[in-house]
């Protein structure tokens, strides 16, 4: 097959994640052309190519030309990673007008010479059509690497429902005080009792809320809670009456037996908490009352 | 400015993480030559009204070739502001996520992006890939691979990931580094002697046969800085900084002292900010490392690296720049040795309780291309009201733009001549400049 890799915004972190797996890598490189890839090449190329990854959201004019273009080229697109599967962290910046976002940087918003940017920064599906995605930030190599392999077998790789909750190790529930704090952070309580949910303890852990694939990685070996980097899961992408803080606030005071009210205000930092990577989602913009709308304001300001 | 007869536009040239493109102003005798980075996406911004907690997690999202970086001078600015010391035992494990991120960066440097430059310096773009290099020595790019997997191997088991790690808190680390990991990757960093002997022998030969090419990329006058190493051979946590200007003249102190010295520039037309100290360029990266840290480095004792680190081997040259990668790659691996051989990384105690307040803080630590540095103001509420990131590629682009203006009044303005751009790109690969990074 022809593999080529697109970039768009990003931080490279996913293409950086496959060159760093022996197996992966070696495995693409003796069975595989690879026609593009900006770590691995030094040429551009625009030929046909069997699955193009993108890696990225689109922020601009320039980047929308070149992901439109490699739709034209390719059989599949896949989009690879949270920011071209949700917006991602690059997203975050539709908190406030393209103008502002610059002017913080560099008391200027004006750069000649750069392209027009969007109305809001979205991933690459709001664009174009996406044949597959594989999610993570960045991608879990695994999951790029048996992406890989089903293709070569001609086979239709399904998609992961199940969520971060479903693989953590960390089954026990012991009701906490928290009185004694809440929201817990690492920073604030240290770290968490052994093999108890996070959420029991006081700890805002998205794992029930986002998609697995990981193996919860961060609640069951590092204890660490979920950030929901891998993206949001399938109950609140397909049913509209739910939605990530809610939920997880309802889940928290079930956990804890304690009121949903006795702890909205606790959190002081609901955007970067709840919606780090997903504040691009196109399917949670169309929700008009979500808290996505509420939090964006690159168009309007 | 627009583009017209004697303004060009090249992208840069492929094989490092790019999203920039170069103009050349050649309406004057002497051109101009600028670096326009893309991918602006306002993390400074992002950031403000963020818990300081949440720092590390979302400026790691910066780059994701240096994410253990990010994340590491993020969360100790924080703890720099809160006069949070962090327990030994974590400062090591950031350590060792520094030293295996400098490794990773510098066998991707040398094996991904230069390699193919310096073993088929005549062929053609399409045929200098490390993919076709692969179809025809396997053996040698999975032997040099290996030091790259040792380096994945040990930030996943220090950090929890090899891209954007999640063990790093502000306070520490969530997780100690068990015995048993600590044992075993000893083990396996013990048996890179010969293979890292191997890749200087290498190297020796693959600079030699190209000499004068690299040569040829001349000297630059700038100021140098890095961080000081004292009783290690390389300390990317050190807490002095030392400049050491053109004319030889040093300065020594602490990194806030050094981030009073650094001014910002904007170039019109690009969105890569640039730090100057006193309106004079300063290089950071391996090669001011290895100028101000000579003497530390020498203590890495394998005798191939003798003749790079001999006197007068080592100056402000592009050529060694690559010495300075393979040098490092040796130091990297001695000093993960070090701290894999202490029982101390494997304490339990990685994590102390931070309590947030207003105060402002300044941390730097050294990366694979140089110092990065966090200044950050923390309110009364709590939040993050200001963070400036202060990235390498701040402080080299300038360097880069004069070398390639160097070879432009001295070759020409050649894009269709295939050995111009591989010089152009070699060019490229020397700086390794991370433009995610460059604009953020």
């Amino acid at each position: 097959m022809k593999i080529s890799f697109l970039d768009l915004l990003s931080c490279g972190g996913c293409q950086f994640s496959i060159l760093s797996e022996d197996e992966t890598l070696f495995h693409i490189m003796e069975k595989h052309t690879i026609v593009k890839s900006s770590y691995l090449m030094s040429h551009d190329s625009d030929e046909d190519c069997d699955i193009t990854f993108v890696e990225g959201a689109v922020s601009d004019e320039n980047q929308a030309d070149r992901l439109r273009a490699a739709r034209e080229k390719s059989r599949l697109l896949v989009s690879m990673g949270s920011c071209a599967v949700h917006g991602g962290t690059a997203s975050m910046g539709n908190i406030v007008s393209e103008s502002g976002l610059k002017v913080w940087s560099y008391d200027t918003d004006t750069f000649e010479g750069y392209p027009e940017g969007l109305a809001q920064i979205v991933p690459p599906e709001s664009i174009v059509e996406i044949d597959y995605h594989l999610s993570g930030c960045p991608v879990t190599v695994s999951s790029f690497d048996t992406f890989i392999r089903i293709i070569e077998n001609d086979s239709k790789p399904q998609s992961a429902v199940l969520s971060v909750c479903s693989e953590c190790l960390r089954k026990e529930r012991a009701e906490t005080d928290l009185a004694k704090g809440f929201p817990k952070t690492l920073s604030n309580s240290g770290s968490p009792k052994e093999s108890i949910c996070l959420l029991a303890q006081g700890y805002i852990c998205l794992g029930s809320v986002s998609r697995g694939g990981c193996g919860a990685l961060c609640p069951s070996s590092y204890g660490t809670p979920c950030t929901g980097c891998r993206g949001i899961g399938d109950r609140i992408m397909r049913y509209p009456f739910h939605e990530t803080k809610q939920d997880m606030i309802k889940k928290i005071a079930y956990a804890n037996r304690t009121r949903k009210r006795d702890l909205e205000e606790g959190i002081g930092d609901d955007l970067r908490t709840f919606y780090l990577y997903t504040l691009g989602e196109p399917v949670l913009r169309r929700r008009h009352e979500s808290a996505v709308n509420r939090l964006t304001k690159r168009k309007s300001d | 400015m627009a583009e017209g007869e004697v303004i060009k536009v090249l992208k840069t040239p492929g094989r490092l993480a790019d999203s920039a493109d170069i103009v050349f102003d050649l309406s004057d005798k002497e051109p101009e030559v600028i670096i326009r980075g893309y991918g602006f996406r306002g993390y400074e911004r992002i950031l403000r009204g963020a818990s300081p907690e949440n720092i590390a997690l979302i400026a790691s999202r910066i780059c994701g070739m240096c994410s253990h970086s990010h994340q590491i001078a993020a969360a100790s600015a924080v703890e720099s502001a809160l006069g949070l010391d962090v327990p030994e035992a974590a400062r090591r494990i950031r350590k060792a996520m520094l030293l295996a991120e400098m490794l990773d960066n510098h066998v991707t440097s040398m094996l991904f992006f230069s390699f193919p430059d310096l073993l088929m310096p005549t062929s053609s773009p399409s045929a200098r890939s490390i993919v076709n290099i692969y179809k025809m020595e396997e053996e040698i790019v999975k032997r040099i691979y290996a030091l790259k997997s040792f380096a994945s191997t040990t930030m996943k088991a220090v950090g929890g990931r090899a891209v954007h790690p999640v063990s790093v808190a502000v306070g520490g680390v969530s997780r100690p580094l068990y015995d048993d990991t600590r044992s075993a990757l000893l083990g396996k960093a013990s048996t890179f002697l010969n293979l890292v002997s191997e890749i200087a022998k290498m190297a020796k030969v693959m600079l030699k046969r190209n000499s004068q090419l690299l040569e040829s990329f001349g000297s630059q006058e700038c100021m140098l800085a890095a961080v000081k190493s004292y009783n290690e051979v390389l300390d990317p946590l050190g807490q002095d900084i030392c400049v050491l200007g053109s004319d030889d003249g040093k300065w020594e102190g602490s990194v806030s002292g050094y981030r009073e010295k650094l001014q910002t520039h904007l170039v019109e037309g690009s969105m890569i900010r640039r730090e100057t100290i006193s309106d004079t360029t300063c290089m950071v990266g391996p090669l001011a490392r290895i100028n101000i840290n000579r003497d530390a480095y020498s203590r890495v004792g394998i005798p191939e690296l003798d003749d790079f680190l001999a006197d007068g081997a080592v100056d402000r040259s592009a050529f060694h720049r690559f010495t300075a990668r393979i040098v490092e790659i040796a130091c990297c691996w001695k000093e993960l040795v070090e701290l894999f051989s202490d029982d101390i990384i494997s304490d339990d105690e990685v994590l102390r309780q931070a309590e947030i307040r207003e105060a402002t803080g300044v941390a730097g630590v050294e990366s694979s291309e140089g110092i990065l540095l966090y200044d950050v103001e923390i309110t009364d509420e709590g939040k993050l009201e200001r963070v400036r990131i202060i990235t390498p590629s701040n402080m080299n682009m300038e360097l880069l733009e004069e070398a390639i203006c160097e070879m432009v009044m001295k070759d020409g303005f050649k894009p269709e001549d295939d050995s111009w751009n591989n010089k152009l790109g070699l060019m490229f690969r020397v700086f390794n400049p991370h433009f995610h990074d460059a604009v953020f």
